[in-house]
């Protein structure tokens, strides 16, 4: 007799369950990063407690979460919205940075241009720039069904390298010395603070893009039929939907999104164009849109705790550990999220099998 | 002359550990499954390699503990997509993340040291006072002068063995091989291990050999340069390692131009390789599903014997 | 048991006399559900060496789930398969082989970037090479068959992709070949020298097991019939002693003739679909070859036949899914309605909401939005309306249509699709796999707008349901319209035989 292990799949999982696993998630990765700590010697609780004291237990801390937490709201929101025409955008790293470059060259070249108004085409740009970087992988797919992934993936090293070629070349700061990062931009090149706050207004602008994206895909017709053929093409080509033009319309829209995101950091938190002005916000967002899991709103709570995860742990020094603990945390989250997710798909049964004398059974696990 | 000389010696240094990371994708790939945190694992193994090394003072043991903690990420991806059935995509990405971070974590106090150890470097008595192709060839390491015939023998093993053809089949048509009786889920776990042991190699080769030292965050993308060459290639090893080599000229190219001072925008011609990658794709993708090579069909998907 | 290539190279003659006192496979009381829908029940299946076996009967009779559980892909919930007196373990397809169960499936189960000699070793210890391409190419000589080796897999007909199955199942020594519906994708000729080559490997030892719903080549190739009926094994016998008529019947059960809910006004008013001379090209042979038919108002037309014989293409010619490759459609109809056979992959959107997938149709209008904000509470008040009419099972309108039962799933797209007020509605298979509540809906619902003057095509596997109501009834085969009765001349075995080929008794 052999006993074996199989996965039967679930025909819907109690809803109770399926608000479970997101909660269950983060209290995984929570617990799973205690120990991690613990291992290194360190004390958890101590450590949380500065974490929080660092992110939302005091003003200051809540205004950096809030700063950190805008370009995350915007590059999950970027994934997110390309998931309802059925897309993966991974290429988020790179319509951040196009966008911040197209940015960076409006303030560079316009800068005669009045205050608001340069901030306005600064911005405009950076949406255009990624609007652009993102339709490049899109038409292929709609095309000729180049796998969106494979191409979003180059374009966002082809940006990278991009970037690097203007700040070490032409846009390049005289007095640099050989630091990535180019010239200053205009001093009314700045994004304005929330009035009584550190916060700059791009944090509005992210949310009052995720009420819009929220808008345009769940409550009008337009949104509803893209969703159609996000979720079953062939359906929508039986209803006469055009599945081509959505994908490149949304990722396009997906990619604005992500520039503006860069656009926001630039005039925002940095003031150049540099090496880091995107520290991996782009995959961070394909992470968090699945936190969030695919809800445009939910979106901004997700960015919110992976924002505070981080900005929280630049505040553990006593306890001596790491920084990086924040990025572990967020990635431990997201694994028992998966976890979570097969749980609600499969279920596990235990079955005994007779076993031929010398014969090989092939296992399905 | 030296200028060249030191350009194409630099050119194996960095295309050897692309290669290492590549040809683990690879097999990894053609079995059916995408393992996009080749980064993580390449960071993990850098670390580990870093740090075994430089207690035990032997490279020896500083490697085999890289490939171990690769494998060991690695068979998380391996449980979760295809003991789990979950997301390649999502899952690998949130593997590169947790090994960037678990690498940053456990390599905080190490920048700024040096293992003081022996990294294997042999140059070929005879053969290395060839001027030029001396220096251009036969003063490197082990591993570099390895990777040729690893790669020969991946394609050996893909195309010539009774293990590569089932591994080939499970990646192409996963149902088709399981009616064969031809171990699916076996065979699928231990390519993807086999990648992630790659990628650790490739790791530890940056820190160990290449710079001999730790910072964070160290491959900077060239995790995801592996991925790509495995694109660049066709799924085909030697391509592969031709295309890792290629990009490592390139790579190297860029840090002697930095060094003399020419100011020929090296960035767009690190750029190159992606953008003709691109539209060699775009242009062949049509009749590379038709003429039937390629991409795995069943890459990405994962296999359910009873679905309906 | 992965024998030497050798001892299956032996000349046709030498085979062994079947051995009737261990049958070479011995199947008791197999049974599997899947969900609530009982696919086999307590089927036994005994199988002697040198035997050609036909397994007969409709579709959703349980003849490839049966098999399915032979070789090893599913797991039986009950019963056990025995080969020479000893247990196979179930849910192993590596079990059953190295046993000596192969099936050549419908659709094949190869690898199209393999070459022929790679796709015929493949999980055997040899690799490919030129030693294989050698013995492959011995092996498909003895066996009658022309294959080259060396050819990549993608480039072969549907006829030899058949073959290259049936050689890998050769190649292995596997003692017991299981085809499923071999003759679908072949023709005439081809059928012909496949029934050959199954008579060839019958005399050299082999156990053959084949599924069909032709009558014809029952008795033309087979020693033995097991007939399926609804999951149940209905006749167990030689076939020497059968005649088509009698197969015919247990195939589709004796009953009775005339209708109930057909008898509308009658299909004299103005046509809403005309279909004339209509091809449609498949894999290897016509999908529909040459269809003659017409669908007036007031009248429900009901297309018989066992399922493969045209009736997908049919009905997505007749939505206006698929262009012909020649004939005409002519569509009177100002609103088409479609019931898809595949309901979850072609007609809804299963990661969607219930309310959301009632919408489909209106969510564009001026009733249901403006272009800039979809009214969400008027598709909610949509959707409870549905839901009530047509009884929808559902707690909350809004949870994913996914986790849906089929009966709950046929009444959205009903709801959806019916209260357009269609004039012709097309209807595939709507109620397979229904529980009988849900059923009698459908057929209430049809009956009801046929009444209301639309023109119904309903397309079934369920006879009894197309005698019930249909007006018209015709009957499909091999892709063409082989016979038509109008109301009152329904006789229910003839129609059987015609379902299965069987020319005017």
């Amino acid at each position: 007799m052999a006993i074996s292990l199989h996965l039967e799949r679930r025909m819907g999982a109690p809803i109770a369950m399926r608000i479970a696993v997101p909660i269950l998630a983060v209290a995984g990765g929570l617990v799973t990063g205690a120990i991690v700590m613990a291992l290194g010697g360190h004390d958890p609780l101590e450590a949380y407690n500065d974490m929080w004291q660092g992110s939302l237990g005091s003003t200051d801390g809540l205004q950096s979460t809030l700063i950190r937490a805008t370009p995350l709201v915007l590059t999950g929101l970027a994934v997110a919205t390309a998931l309802r025409v059925g897309l993966w955008n991974i290429g988020g790293e790179g319509q951040l940075i196009v966008g911040a470059i197209a940015a960076t060259g409006v303030g560079l070249y316009a800068k005669a241009l009045p205050g608001p108004a340069l901030l306005v085409a600064m911005i405009l740009a950076g949406c255009a720039g990624g609007a652009v970087w993102a339709a490049i992988a899109a038409i292929p797919r709609a095309l000729i069904g180049l796998n969106e992934i494979i191409v979003t993936l180059f374009m966002n090293y082809i940006a990278i390298l991009f970037m690097d070629n203007l700040i070490f070349g032409p846009w390049g700061d005289p007095k640099a010395f050989g630091f990535a990062y180019s010239r200053a931009l205009p001093d009314n090149a700045t994004l304005p603070l929330i009035p009584g706050t550190g916060v700059h207004i791009g944090l509005l602008l992210a949310v009052l893009v995720a009420v819009s994206a929220w808008w345009l895909m769940e409550r009008t017709p337009w949104g509803f039929s893209v969703r159609v053929a996000g979720g079953n093409p062939r359906t929508a080509e039986y209803l006469g939907l055009k599945i081509g033009r959505r994908m490149v319309i949304v990722l396009a829209i997906s990619g604005a999104i992500a520039g503006l995101a860069g656009a926001i950091e630039l005039t925002g938190v940095t003031n150049r164009l540099q090496e880091g002005i995107s520290v991996n916000y782009g995959y961070t967002g394909v992470l968090i849109a699945f936190l969030a899991r695919g809800r445009l709103l939910g979106v901004v709570l997700a960015a919110f705790l992976f924002a505070a995860l981080v900005v929280g742990s630049y505040a553990l020094q006593t306890t001596g550990v790491a920084q990086p603990i924040a990025t572990i945390i967020q990635a431990l989250i997201i694994v028992f999220l998966l976890a979570g997710d097969a749980a609600l798909a499969f279920r596990v049964r235990f079955v005994r099998n007779p076993t031929m004398p010398g014969a090989l059974a092939g296992r399905g696990l | 002359m030296s200028f060249w000389v030191n350009s194409l010696s630099a050119g194996i240094v960095l295309g050897t550990p692309l290669a290492y990371a590549a040809l683990g994708e690879l097999i990894a790939e053609r079995a059916g499954v995408m393992n996009l945190g080749v980064e993580g694992m390449m960071l993990i193994g850098a670390v580990v390699g870093f740090i075994v090394t430089l207690s035990t003072h032997s490279a020896v043991a500083g490697f085999a503990a890289a490939i171990a903690s690769g494998a060991a990420l690695a068979s998380l991806h391996a449980v979760m997509t295809i003991g789990l059935r979950v997301n390649q995509i999502v899952m690998g990405l949130t593997l590169t993340i947790l090994g960037g971070g678990l690498s940053a974590y456990i390599g905080t106090g190490s920048s700024g040291r040096r293992p003081e150890v022996n990294i294997l470097a042999i140059p070929i008595p005879g053969l290395s006072s060839i001027p030029v192709l001396g220096k251009v060839l036969f003063t490197h390491d082990v591993f570099a002068y390895a990777v040729p015939f690893i790669a020969l023998a991946i394609w050996l093993l893909l195309y010539r063995s009774k293990f590569g053809l089932w591994l080939r089949a499970a990646g192409e048509q996963p149902g088709a091989a399981d009616a064969s009786g031809v171990p699916v889920f076996l065979i699928r776990y231990l390519a993807v291990i086999a990648g992630g042991g790659f990628a650790g190699l490739a790791g530890a080769y940056f820190s160990v050999v290449y710079t001999r030292g730790w910072a964070e965050g160290m491959t900077n993308g060239r995790g995801w340069i592996a991925i790509a060459l495995v694109i660049f290639g066709s799924w085909n090893p030697i391509a592969v390692l031709v295309g890792a080599l290629l990009f490592g000229f390139v790579d190297g190219l860029n840090f002697q131009f930095q060094s003399v001072g020419v100011p020929v925008s090296t960035h767009l011609l690190a750029m190159m390789p992606y953008v003709f990658t691109l539209v060699v794709l775009v242009a062949t993708w049509t009749r590379m599903r038709h003429r039937h090579v390629g991409m795995p069909e069943g890459l990405g998907l994962p296999y359910e014997r009873e679905a309906r | 048991m992965l024998t030497n290539q050798a001892s299956a190279g032996a000349a046709p003659d030498q085979g062994a006399t079947p051995d009737s006192s261990v049958p070479l496979l011995d199947a008791k009381g197999i049974t599997k559900s899947f969900g609530d829908r009982l696919a086999n029940d307590h089927v036994d299946l005994t199988v002697q060496a040198g035997e050609i076996r036909a397994l007969l009967g409709e579709n959703g009779a349980g003849k490839t789930t049966l098999i399915s559980i032979l070789c090893g892909q599913y797991r039986p919930d009950a019963g056990h398969v025995a080969v020479r007196g000893r247990t196979l373990t179930p849910g192993s397809p590596r079990a059953a082989l190295q046993v000596g169960i192969g099936v050549v499936h419908q659709d094949f189960r190869l690898v199209p970037r393999f070459t022929v000699t790679e796709n015929v070793v493949l999980g055997t210890r040899a690799w490919g090479g030129r030693k294989a391409d050698e013995e492959v190419a011995a092996q498909a000589r003895a066996a009658g068959l022309q294959l080259d080796p060396r050819a990549p897999t993608w480039a072969l007909s549907v006829g030899e992709l058949q073959q290259l199955a049936i050689l890998k199942l050769l190649y292995r020594g596997l003692e017991i070949l299981i085809l499923d519906e071999p003759t679908a994708v072949l023709s005439p000729p081809q059928a012909a020298e496949l029934f050959k080559t199954m008579r060839r490997l019958a005399a050299g030892g082999k156990s053959i097991i084949f599924i069909t719903h032709r009558l014809r080549e029952v008795s033309e190739v087979a020693d033995e019939v097991t007939i399926l009926r609804e999951g149940r094994v209905v006749a167990d016998r030689a076939v020497s002693g059968l005649d088509h008529h009698q197969m015919g019947v247990l195939m589709v059960g004796e009953g009775k003739t005339g209708s109930s809910l057909a008898g509308g006004a009658g299909g004299t008013g103005e046509s809403m679909l005309t279909l004339e001379s209509i091809v449609v090209e498949g894999r290897g042979v016509k999908a529909l070859d040459g269809v003659n038919l017409e669908v007036r108002r007031n009248e429900i037309v009901g297309v018989a036949g066992i399922s493969g014989n045209g009736q997908t293409a049919l009905a997505e010619v007749a939505a206006a899914i698929v262009r012909p490759a020649s004939g005409r459609r002519i569509c009177g109809a100002h609103a088409v309605a479609y019931i898809p056979e595949d309901r979850l992959n072609r007609g809804l959107v299963g990661t969607m909401s219930v309310s959301d997938n009632l919408a489909f149709r209106r969510y564009g209008s001026s009733s249901m939005s403006h272009p800039l904000w979809l009214w969400t509470n008027r598709m909610r008040a949509l959707a409870r309306q549905l839901i009530t009419a047509f009884n929808i099972p559902t707690k909350r309108p809004g949870s994913a249509v996914a986790e849906m039962s089929g009966g709950g799933l046929q009444r959205i797209l009903l709801a959806r699709e019916l209260s357009e007020e269609p004039d012709l509605i097309v209807a595939a298979q709507p109620t397979r796999g229904l529980d009988v509540a849900s059923a009698a809906m459908v057929r209430g619902q049809l009956a009801r707008h046929r009444d209301r003057g639309a023109g119904v095509l309903l397309i079934s596997e369920d006879l009894d349901e197309l005698l019930d109501m249909s007006d018209r009834l015709v009957v499909i085969f091999k892709g063409a319209i082989v016979a038509e009765y109008a109301n009152g001349m329904f006789n229910r075995t003839e129609i059987g035989l015609r379902m299965g080929g069987e020319g005017p008794a």
